[in-house]
């Protein structure tokens, strides 16, 4: 009966939209009623109203007047939550890393594929925002993006291009002293190009100071430093015939880095890599988001100092055998990083990586932590406000909040429980997820011989 | 089996009224500590899944000598018993496709043909995988030997702790009738290398059943092995020693029922993730199957074997509404049951099938696999219900003796 409601409304949106091209279904208003919701950032209504208008939440709350004309889900027996937010994985692209190992120029614009199976699967668990990054096996990988899972092109998706730059210290070949060296003499250059143009700018400052009287002179000092500019540019096409301008882009994106105005996710494999990778952080200025491997929780109190959150391995549970002692010991990360107060975030393994079957769900990942003493709240913020917090898209997404975009997830039930499943999974207003729809789901759990 | 049945009848008997007298035979008998035989404890909790009968809560369970001796909403405890309370208490679960402390992947590389072989001379007692297990509420496990041998050798059953941790050394023979015997060999390479043999392709598996099952009929006939391994074929002819089929395509299901029709005997299927392709045969075919696909760890990965067989998630949901008796087994088997109830397998269903129907699978149904009088006191305490994620397993107890925080 409700469904049908929906059906009807929807066909009446279809009808609506293909008469008029101006009046698209995201703009009509869209109402979940009478369900348990979850903001993540304020408090949780038992029985609440989201209103949805243009792609944005107008209204949340218990007492919220419901336009006639809205599209209504009921969600009596539901839970509403905020969308999932993906802070680092790889997947979503064709290629994780390129093989050339120092890549800062490369794009994952360039790579992801709305069509791939991860999109589908992040609307299927919830996810609604996802930062694509490089993968691990790279020097400077190349530059993030975050978009929303759902988009015909990559450019309906983009929430950032360009969001951060990935770094690794797991040496891609060879040894980690030369991973190390690499990676200071690529970001000296960029910093020693930073200085050559501060000084040149002091040096103009110091002229512009002696010619102050007149400002003629200065006024043409522009155009002749970006004429020079130019003639660096072609001199370097000449030399290289890597592409054009490879090394002078990837210089600049460097230099972003290194003035923070671009973040940097350094993954750290070992618990050695956070001292080498707080050191980056020092020497060169930057802004730094750790993805820590398993074996980091040996320096959590490090980490700890940094009062950052960081982004865990996975694998959050595991066995580890002292090689000398033969000692065995259960690592449990979450309680680890919790007890000394390091904030962190979650990473789900991807697919195919046969890992345990819940590391591949965000839901069962919070729900490890919670098994280990994390509070449900502080896990569901670890899903959505706090990645997007991260990532500084929290003005837009993250928590359930007047005017951040309407990127919802509507549950059958609580949000960690074993048989709760997505119903709806909602971005920017648009029902992109419909469980009831979902035929491939219905297979995987109706298997059929074929 | 034999080795089962005099290690547990004195404790049978214990029960029966004969306390003082056996308990000290028993003690000679298993060469246990006096404190695990004397120790009586209360263990209250707030629900109390006895998985074969109704979900007591409260309930409470009186443990004596090892063995469940009284169970219910309240039960009367001697003066001297410890009291325990926990949240959430299940019996110990039960892995049948385990390779708990196996010191190598148990694979013999230069034979087909090794049912003489026996998974317990490769244990490593002091390995990490008991602590994994009891972390895990494991209690008893089968182990089995790698399916890269076509005769593989003696799956054995042990418990995950205690002083006397074999429960047997023979549960029965392991037959892999799938791709994974195939894997090393090569028609062609040198002649002098052990890989130059049969079989390189899965007719060759079949074959080598049949014609060594064949020719154990034979006695006479010069056998290319011992009289030990004839008398263990024989075994298997006769019904003595029973047979486990690692299958996991529908063809190689089909395969080993035939097997086992044609030469008499009735094979557990171990693997079956391709079983719903065949329901209905399956069913008729009155075998049990212990279905290892729900696993998906990497250090698993030899259960899901080289066929690439795709994981379809409610299989033990079919399973259970077309009535094929069942298990499930591998790693993880709390999550692994978390999972089969996400997918549709009823909740009281999927803690059988860790429980229960594993024990009912290794013919021990009288002495585990649920939360009864007269069984043997393997539990498991949690700090929620079992089949929730958010759930942690707080202690495991094998044969009265508690293990973990």
């Amino acid at each position: 009966m409700l469904r049908n409601r929906i059906e009807m409304k929807r066909y009446l949106w279809l009808l609506l939209s293909l008469l008029s091209p101006a009046f698209s279904l995201a703009e009509g208003p869209l109402a979940i009623q009478n369900a348990k919701i979850i903001t993540v950032s304020g408090q949780t209504f038992d029985k609440g109203t989201v209103l949805i208008r243009n792609g944005k939440i107008e209204a949340v709350g218990q007492d919220v007047d419901v336009p006639g004309e809205a599209l209504i889900i009921e969600g009596e027996g539901k839970v509403v939550m905020p969308g999932i937010v993906d802070a680092h994985n790889a997947e979503g692209m064709s290629q994780a890393n390129e093989r050339n190992a120092v890549v800062p120029f490369l794009s994952v614009v360039d790579s992801i594929d709305p069509n791939a199976s991860y999109f589908e699967e992040c609307r299927r668990n919830g996810i609604t925002s996802a930062a694509v990054v490089p993968g691990n096996s790279t020097l400077i990988g190349g530059k993030a993006a975050i978009v929303k899972t759902s988009g015909q092109y990559v450019n309906d998706m983009l929430i950032r291009a360009d969001s951060a730059l990935k770094l690794s210290l797991r040496p891609v070949s060879g040894s980690r002293m030369s991973q190390m060296a690499q990676l200071r003499k690529e970001l000296q250059k960029a910093q020693d190009a930073l200085q050559d143009e501060a000084n040149k700018e002091e040096e103009e400052d110091k002229e512009e100071a002696k010619d102050e009287a007149s400002e003629e002179e200065a006024d043409e000092d522009q155009p002749a430093e970006s004429s020079e500019d130019e003639d660096e540019e072609s001199d370097s096409n000449g030399d290289k015939a890597e592409g054009p301008n490879a090394e002078n882009e990837g210089l600049e994106v460097l230099k972003l880095a290194l003035q923070g105005k671009m973040p940097v996710y350094i993954y750290c494999e070992y618990a050695m890599d956070i001292v080498a990778a707080k050191k980056l952080a020092e020497d060169f200025g930057l802004k730094s988001i750790l993805v820590l491997g398993q074996d980091c929780y040996r320096a959590a109190d490090l980490l700890a100092e940094l009062k950052q959150t960081v982004i865990l391995d996975p694998t959050l549970v595991f066995w580890d055998t002292n090689p000398r002692t033969r000692e065995d010991k259960k690592v449990v990360l979450p309680e680890i990083y919790q007890q000394a107060g390091v904030p962190y975030i979650f990473q789900v393994s991807s697919a195919n990586s046969r890992g345990s079957q819940g590391s591949s769900y965000f839901w069962y990942q919070a729900a490890t932590a919670v098994k280990y003493g994390l509070s449900e709240k502080d896990a569901l913020a670890a899903l959505t406000l706090e990645p997007a917090k991260l990532l500084s898209v929290d003005s837009m997404v993250g928590s359930i909040e007047v005017g951040k975009d309407a990127d919802l997830v509507v549950l059958t039930g609580d949000p960690l429980d074993i048989s709760t499943w997505v119903e709806y999974t909602i971005i920017g207003g648009e029902i992109v997820y419909d469980r009831a729809e979902d035929e491939k789901l219905e297979r995987l759990l109706s298997p059929v011989a074929e | 089996m034999n080795n089962w049945m005099i290690k547990t009848q004195p404790l049978k008997l214990l029960l029966t009224g004969l306390r003082l007298t056996l308990a000290i035979t028993c003690m000679f008998h298993c060469g246990g500590p006096a404190a695990a035989q004397e120790n009586i404890s209360l263990v209250k909790a707030n629900q109390l899944f006895t998985v074969d009968g109704e979900v007591l809560s409260p309930g409470q369970v009186l443990i004596e000598g090892g063995r469940i001796v009284a169970l219910g909403e309240s039960v009367e405890a001697p003066e001297n018993a410890t009291t325990i309370e926990v949240d959430t208490l299940m019996p110990g679960i039960i892995n049948t496709a385990g390779d708990t402390g196996l010191s190598d992947n148990g694979a013999e590389v230069s034979r087909e043909i090794v049912p003489d072989f026996q998974t317990l001379d490769a244990i490593d007692w002091l390995s990490r995988d008991f602590k994994e297990a009891l972390d895990q509420g494991v209690t008893t496990v089968q182990i089995l030997p790698s399916t890269e041998s076509v005769f593989a050798g003696f799956a054995c059953v042990v418990k995950t702790a205690g002083d006397d941790p074999v429960v047997t050394d023979r549960q029965g023979v392991l037959l892999a009738v799938c791709a994974d015997p195939t894997s090393r060999n090569r028609s062609r390479s040198r002649p002098d290398s052990i890989y130059v043999r049969q079989p390189t392709n899965r007719m060759g598996v079949v074959w080598i059943v049949r014609r060594t099952l064949h020719r154990a009929q034979q006695p006479d006939a010069d056998l290319p092995w011992t009289a030990d391994t004839q008398e263990i074929l024989h075994g298997i002819l006769t019904g003595e020693h029973s047979v486990l089929c690692v299958s996991r395509t529908d063809f190689d299901i089909r395969s080993a029922l035939k097997l086992g029709q044609d030469h008499g005997f009735q094979p557990t299927i171990y693997g079956g993730d391709e079983v719903y392709r065949m329901m209905d045969d399956f069913k008729a075919s009155g075998a049990r199957l212990v279905y290892t696909a729900l696993t998906t760890n990497a250090s698993a990965s030899a259960l899901r074997g080289s066929e690439g067989t795709e994981l379809r998630w409610n299989v033990p949901g079919r399973l259970h509404s077309s009535g094929i008796p069942f298990c499930l087994a591998g790693p993880n088997l709390l999550d692994q049951a978390r999972f089969a109830t996400r997918f549709g397998l009823p909740r009281d269903e999927a803690l059988k099938a860790i429980t229960l129907y594993p024990a009912q699978t290794l013919a021990m149904e009288d002495q585990l696999g649920s939360i009864t009088t007269g069984k043997q006191a393997d539990l498991v305490a949690l700090t929620g219900d079992p089949l929730e994620p958010t759930s942690r397993v707080l202690w495991t107890m094998v044969g009265g003796e508690i293990y973990g925080n």
